[in-house]
């Protein structure tokens, strides 16, 4: 009786010392723990950095692969979140699937039942990510659900549905875990949807507010969308967002108005698509926004990784939101009141002649898309994408993958059908030898250029920087890669044999520093 | 009514069809470096629902990217349009295919050429050209080869769409040797080249003091100058059957 009353005991107090939870003070103090990846951009600033620094320029030629885990088949675009040693990642379609972070044997793996007609419409059937919030793990599904996981068995503690997919809403970003709150995002305005931002109970999975990204009749921003084009308006919202702990601001961007090529019908800015939005996460309430691109007709969706950085600018401090947008320009803005600093391309366009005082677009005549056809830079995948850049404190550098290649831009015909592709005409890409990428490294306060590193293929690199002065990427060509910080010289690079559409990131289990990368049908993890 | 509505159907199919599709495939569908679809049979597309199939995912392992931006209705102008070239059968190819293979032989294509299962292999296999390329395209690959240098498509043997595949390459080494061939493959790191007796030679392109890429030149030599205008007909029509149902 004793030994039972003294078992129980045991179980209630290693249960109580809850291991490998994640209360949301954890991630605020993200820096200060290295040895995890406990949200989508390694911190709520979204440098995608990691403070370790056992791998570095003096022994980074030495990495091997620790282990090798295969995915289920599709584009495998994760960034693995790593808390004491167990690994979240999520595979195509919508899996969730929790490793032994030291050698990658299964602990549980969860899949939606997904219906046979789900409806995809602007992306591949992809998932970029979980998060972690206490002892639960969160996931969207592209059949437009958001899921709370037990972190231990993967048993759903709550399921639910975030919009109807079959009006086009499905979800592939990575949820973004606040205090008691599971914020995300949507994406289908190539389907017409209305985006909007929505915030959950974490515990609950009750929704505690939605922003939509397009006003209603009597909000501000109405007055830019003629007609009733609103109810369609897009402005998708498929990226995770950052968070200021301190001034308490989430920041979510927007992506294109809809139909995005055949703008007869939504004359106006198109507030607020194609925007940043800084939120309060108590109520959603819009605080600030600053639009990058008033009434896109390229594609060019705001949907980028927004980097939140203090520094000095023009002489006074500041704290900075920062982003290398699709449209080819690099941003830096005030991000407690939405004031534009400066603006500059980082990539060839040919769109604009350049931005205003104010940071808006001076557009180019002549290059909206049209019957025809229009050549424009960047192409429409934009000169970056879901890709995520990183930010180094250490050497204060935005990198970024930027992608050089241009498109011809179709003008087509626009009927709103629910669950259809309502984009109104279509991009040519010009693929060939011409076409290129570059990982380059920006002065994170003016987008000047430090130095760049091409890689073959315009792909879809996502880059880390570490504090071992390393900035490790992969490429279309299947390549992963370490470059030095500094001067952009290769260090390392290895053939993974497939794509590395994969977001790299870092841990440490037993001590040991992990770098992570998806390439193909795998996740491949390197240590030295 | 209904006839105005298939009119104004094919009207609107033509415009993305050229648009989106006859870079490839050659304005009014006439054949380009993918083969002409104003043919009365697709084997491809011989059902409206196969042709959906070919619109939302591709050919990618024949070179036919996905054209996935077309909503349902788009589709069905395209289908329309593409439908009411085959209405009339195009003119034959002039020149005769048996006598084309005479032609063929006696030029030493098959030291280079694959066809069903004969031939060298430093070239492109031959054995559907006819069903992947268009006759004038045929023609202008055996006149001026550097001109049409095929393209790669992803999971074809240049990583991604759009490079130039059979691209001649010349490098040198740091340690002074100098390799000519054709590029098998490449990516950010590394170089893999062909000569082409087959030798494959793999370079780290950081030890190469120089890489060139001879665009604007082709490995195959220019055979056919000295054939008479109706024999190249004869060639032409012969490649332009291989892989086409007789
Ligand atoms: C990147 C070049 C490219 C583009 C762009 C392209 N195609 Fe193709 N297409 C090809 C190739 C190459 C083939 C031949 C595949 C094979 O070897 O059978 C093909 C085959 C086809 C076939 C099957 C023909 C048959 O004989 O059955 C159809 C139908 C077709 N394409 C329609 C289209 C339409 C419609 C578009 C535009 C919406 C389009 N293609 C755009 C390259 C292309
Ligand atoms: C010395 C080797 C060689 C010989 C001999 C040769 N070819 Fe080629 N051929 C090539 C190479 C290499 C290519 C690819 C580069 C190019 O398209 O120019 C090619 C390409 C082609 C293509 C285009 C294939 C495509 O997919 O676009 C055709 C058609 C062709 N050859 C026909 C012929 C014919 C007909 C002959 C005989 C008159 C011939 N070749 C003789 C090497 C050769």
């Amino acid at each position: 009786m004793k030994f039972a009353g003294l078992f129980v005991a045991l179980v209630m107090a290693a249960v109580g010392a809850l291991a490998g939870e994640v209360p949301f003070s954890r991630i605020v103090n993200a820096h200060a723990d290295p040895a995890n990846w406990l949200t989508y951009g390694g911190n709520y600033q979204s440098h995608r950095f990691s403070r370790l620094d056992q791998i570095n320029h003096a022994n980074v030629a030495n990495l091997r692969t620790a282990w090798v885990y295969q995915t289920k088949p599709g584009i495998v675009e994760t960034s693995p979140i790593v808390v004491d040693g167990v690994m979240y990642l999520t595979e195509p379609p919508s899996t969730v699937t929790a490793l032994d972070a030291a050698t990658g044997r299964l602990l549980w793996s969860w899949s939606p039942s997904l219906p046979r007609d789900v409806v995809v419409i602007g992306s591949p059937p992809v998932n970029r990510g979980v998060a972690i919030l206490g002892g639960t793990v969160f996931v969207g599904t592209v059949h437009g659900h958001l899921v709370a996981l037990d972190a231990v068995s993967g048993a759903v503690r709550w399921d639910v549905v975030v919009e109807d997919n079959r009006q086009g809403y499905y979800l592939t970003l990575a949820p973004l875990a606040l205090d008691g709150l599971i914020v995300v995002g949507v994406a289908g305005a190539e389907a017409g949807i209305r985006g909007f931002v929505d915030a959950y109970d974490a515990v609950t999975g009750q929704r505690r507010w939605r922003t939509h990204t397009v006003p209603a009749p009597g909000e501000a921003g109405f007055e830019s969308w003629a007609g009733e084009s609103w109810r369609t308006g897009g402005g998708s919202t498929w990226l995770t967002g950052s968070y200021d702990p301190k001034l308490n601001l989430l920041y979510w961007a927007t992506g294109n108005p809809a139909p995005y090529m055949n703008d007869d019908s939504r004359a106006g800015d198109n507030l607020y698509t194609c925007s940043v939005l800084a939120l309060n996460p108590a109520d959603g309430k819009i605080k600030w926004h600053f639009q990058f691109t008033p009434h896109d007709v390229h594609d060019w969706d705001a949907n980028e990784t927004l980097v939140l950085f203090d520094a000095v600018v023009q002489g006074r401090p500041r704290q900075l939101l920062t982003q290398a947008n699709r449209n080819g320009f690099y941003y830096v803005l005030d991000r407690e009141n939405g004031e534009f600093l400066t603006g500059t391309p980082y990539a060839k366009q040919t769109w604009a002649d350049g931005l205003d005082a104010k940071g808006r677009p001076i557009v180019r005549p002549g290059m909206a898309p049209t019957a025809e056809g229009t050549l424009a830079f960047p192409n429409g995948q934009g000169a970056s994408n879901w890709q995520s850049a990183s930010y180094s404190p250490k050497t204060g550098l935005f990198y970024q993958c930027a992608r050089e290649m241009g498109s011809i831009y179709y003008k087509g015909g626009a009927e709103y059908r629910p669950g259809t592709s309502y984009r109104g005409g279509g991009a040519r890409h010009l693929y060939g030898e011409d076409a290129y990428s570059a990982v380059r490294a920006l002065e994170a306060t003016t987008g000047r250029l430090k130095w760049e590193f091409k890689l073959m293929t315009p792909g879809f690199t996502s880059l880390l920087s570490t504090a071992g002065g390393l900035v490790f990427g992969g490429t279309e060509e299947g390549n992963v890669f370490a470059l030095n910080d500094e001067t952009g010289a290769r260090l390392w690079d290895l053939q993974l044999g497939g794509p590395a559409r994969g977001i790299p990131m870092s841990f440490a289990v037993d001590g040991r520093q992990h770098v992570a990368i998806a390439a193909g049908n795998a996740l491949f993890v390197f240590r030295l | 009514m209904w006839a105005a509505n298939v009119a104004d159907d094919r009207e609107r199919g033509a415009k993305l069809f050229d648009g989106m599709c006859a870079t490839c495939h050659g304005i009014g569908a006439t054949g380009g470096s993918a083969p002409p679809l104003n043919r009365p049979k697709l084997e491809r597309a011989a059902t409206d629902d196969a042709f959906r199939v070919i619109l939302t995912q591709g050919i990618p392992e024949r070179g036919m990217t996905r054209v996935g931006q077309l909503n349902d209705n788009e589709q069905r102008q395209i289908i329309a349009y593409v439908r009411s070239l085959g209405a009339t059968a195009p003119a034959p190819v002039r020149g005769d295919p048996t006598k084309g293979v005479e032609i063929y032989r006696r030029l030493g294509c098959a030291t280079c050429h694959i066809i069903n299962g004969q031939g060298g292999a430093a070239g492109p296999e031959l054995s559907s050209i006819g069903q992947q390329r268009g006759s004038a395209y045929l023609r202008q690959s055996v006149l001026d080869p550097a001109a049409t240098l095929p393209l790669g498509f992803s999971g074809g043997s240049v990583a991604a769409a759009g490079f130039t595949r059979y691209l001649p390459v010349r490098v040198v080494t740091t340690q002074g040797r100098e390799v000519r061939g054709y590029r098998a493959n490449e990516d950010t790191f590394t170089l893999q080249v062909r000569e082409l007796d087959g030798a494959l030679h793999s370079f780290r392109k950081a030890d190469l003091k120089q890489i060139e890429r001879l665009t604007g030149t082709s490995l195959m030599p220019e055979l056919v100058k000295q054939l008479a205008p109706a024999e190249l007909d004869d060639l032409i029509a012969y490649l332009a059957r291989l892989g086409t149902s007789p």
